[in-house]
């Protein structure tokens, strides 16, 4: 039972890597794939950490609305960014293109501001969900303490219960650089030109270039999934030992 | 002069009534004791004073001032200047003893040294000078007893309010834990608000005990009165 699942996973899941890391085993396809895309593998890191980072906040706004039920549109929010997490990306992409192509909002139409603020709209839903519940596991008189102790909601927020999530909430940032670093359809339909991410480029250049510069590319892209994946897990493993 | 008044208060959760037409009022530097079994009301009773809910109907008074009346909150409860020792004492696991205590002086713009002073001051009173750098984690029962007692108290409340504080804890703890806080109310002389089911405890505590009842006040009067009450009506209330 447990070979034929574990067969079923090489091939589905180690085979492809495999051959993708095979197909590129020369430096040259890796200097090339470099040559043609090291701007676009910068650009798809650097959106997606900023991306994450926006996430984790607004995701902490929104979950936190959630958990406490402190507003009467809580369950709107729950399910609107869960709605926006369902639909396609490039419904989303056109959604913002009508709504931003317009002169006076080029400060973001015209900039990578856009990509990012597609992020948001497609995966707050992550970010809100996962600080839900890793607002459940805090006891409320945790919060309440706080509270006749005299401090407003940001030094709440700030001092006491955000730390008493960092793990969730870094577990959010991660989910959302994965999620972001991935996105093709939103990026494709928004991204202001020359600001594309690395899985639009190696779309475009799947078209016509070498299997072994795809196949360098995609190792790329596999990397920078696996870099802060690599960074967190050690991360937890070192304050674990603890 | 009342410190604390609630006037014909009532509380509904979901169509249940928690608390109905409830009047008390608690003189400056008073202990006093809510007695009655488990969901009559006494856990209501701090939350509303403390202002994290509304009445239904009915004012709350602290000093004369109405901080809450017929369903609104008109002060929160960061700005009630209240103590609160809760049931699972809810001690800030990530801080240090001292870093607990220095979150609410700082919350309230108190000065440097003057809060290094404080701290040092209410440590000493419960004998937890040594644990200022420790976490909660690492800490007896009883020492989060008092860590928790002087996290509440180092904000000079205008009233504690301690929720079944001593539950958890094993009789003999139990029995020093009360001495320790009415030696401390020797000391500072604050004005306490003290729920528990146990009637041992609220006879050592109270210098007035109300009992409760379904959400009622059943009676409520000196440890005397309230032993001849349970004499009377037999002593199942729990
Ligand atoms: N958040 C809540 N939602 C619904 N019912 C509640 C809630 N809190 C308390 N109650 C009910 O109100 C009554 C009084 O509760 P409580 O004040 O906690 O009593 P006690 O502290 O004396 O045990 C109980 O019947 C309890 O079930
Ligand atoms: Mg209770």
């Amino acid at each position: 039972m447990f070979i034929t699942v574990g067969l079923f996973c090489f091939l589905i899941v180690i085979m492809p890597i495999l051959v993708l890391v095979a197909q590129s085993a020369h430096l040259s396809a890796y200097v090339e794939a470099f040559g043609r895309a090291e701007d676009s593998l910068l650009r798809s890191m650097a959106y997606a950490a900023a991306g994450a980072s926006l996430l984790v906040l607004l995701g902490f706004f929104s979950g936190y609305l959630i958990h406490t039920r402190a507003l009467p549109f809580w369950r709107g929010v729950d399910s609107i960014t869960i709605f926006l997490f369902a639909l396609p990306g490039t419904v989303i992409g056109i959604g913002l293109i009508s709504l931003w192509n317009r002169p006076w909002t080029n400060f973001i139409y015209a900039t990578p501001a856009i990509i990012i603020l597609g992020y948001l709209a497609r995966y707050t839903a992550l970010t809100s969900r996962i600080t839900v519940s890793a607002l459940g596991l805090i006891p409320p008189s945790m919060e309440e303490a706080a509270q006749i102790a005299g401090a407003g909601w940001p030094r709440r927020m700030a001092i006491i219960v955000a730390p008493m999530t960092k793990t969730g909430l870094a577990l959010g940032w991660l989910v959302g650089y994965i999620f972001c670093l991935r996105d093709m359809g939103i990026t494709m339909m928004v991204y202001p030109p020359g600001h594309d991410t690395l899985p639009v480029r190696i779309f475009t250049l799947m078209a016509n270039g070498s299997p072994e510069l795809i196949a360098a590319l995609c190792v790329l892209m596999i990397s920078a999934t696996l870099l802060p994946l690599t960074a967190g897990g050690i991360i937890f493993s070192l304050r674990g030992n603890h | 002069m009342n410190i604390i008044e609630f006037e014909n208060v009532t509380k509904h959760y979901s169509g249940q009534t928690a608390l109905h037409d409830f009047s008390l009022a608690v003189a400056e530097g008073e202990r006093i004791v809510i007695l009655g079994p488990s969901g009559c009301g006494k856990t209501t009773v701090l939350r509303l004073l403390a202002g994290f809910i509304p009445p239904d109907s009915g004012a709350i008074k602290i000093a004369g001032e109405t901080v809450a009346a017929d369903g609104r909150t008109l002060k929160e409860p960061e700005r009630r200047n209240l103590g609160m020792v809760f049931q699972d004492l809810a001690l800030w696991p990530h801080l240090t003893v001292k870093g607990n205590l220095e979150f609410g002086l700082k919350a309230r713009g108190v000065p440097k040294a003057e809060r290094e002073n404080r701290i040092c001051t209410i440590l000493g009173l419960v004998q937890m000078e040594e644990y200022a750098g420790v976490r909660p984690a690492n800490l007896s029962g009883g020492q989060q007893q008092r860590v928790a007692l002087a996290r509440a108290l180092v904000l000079n409340p205008r009233a504690l309010l301690m929720d079944e504080p001593l539950s958890s804890l094993d009789l003999e703890l139990n029995i020093r834990l009360r001495k320790e806080i009415l030696e401390l109310h020797n000391n500072i002389g604050f004005t306490l608000l003290y729920v528990t089911h146990d009637h041992d405890e609220a006879f050592d505590i109270g210098t007035r005990i109300v009992i409760m009842k379904d959400g009622n006040i059943d009676m409520a009067g000196s440890v005397e009165e309230s032993r001849e009450y349970f004499e009377r009506t037999g002593p199942n209330l729990c």
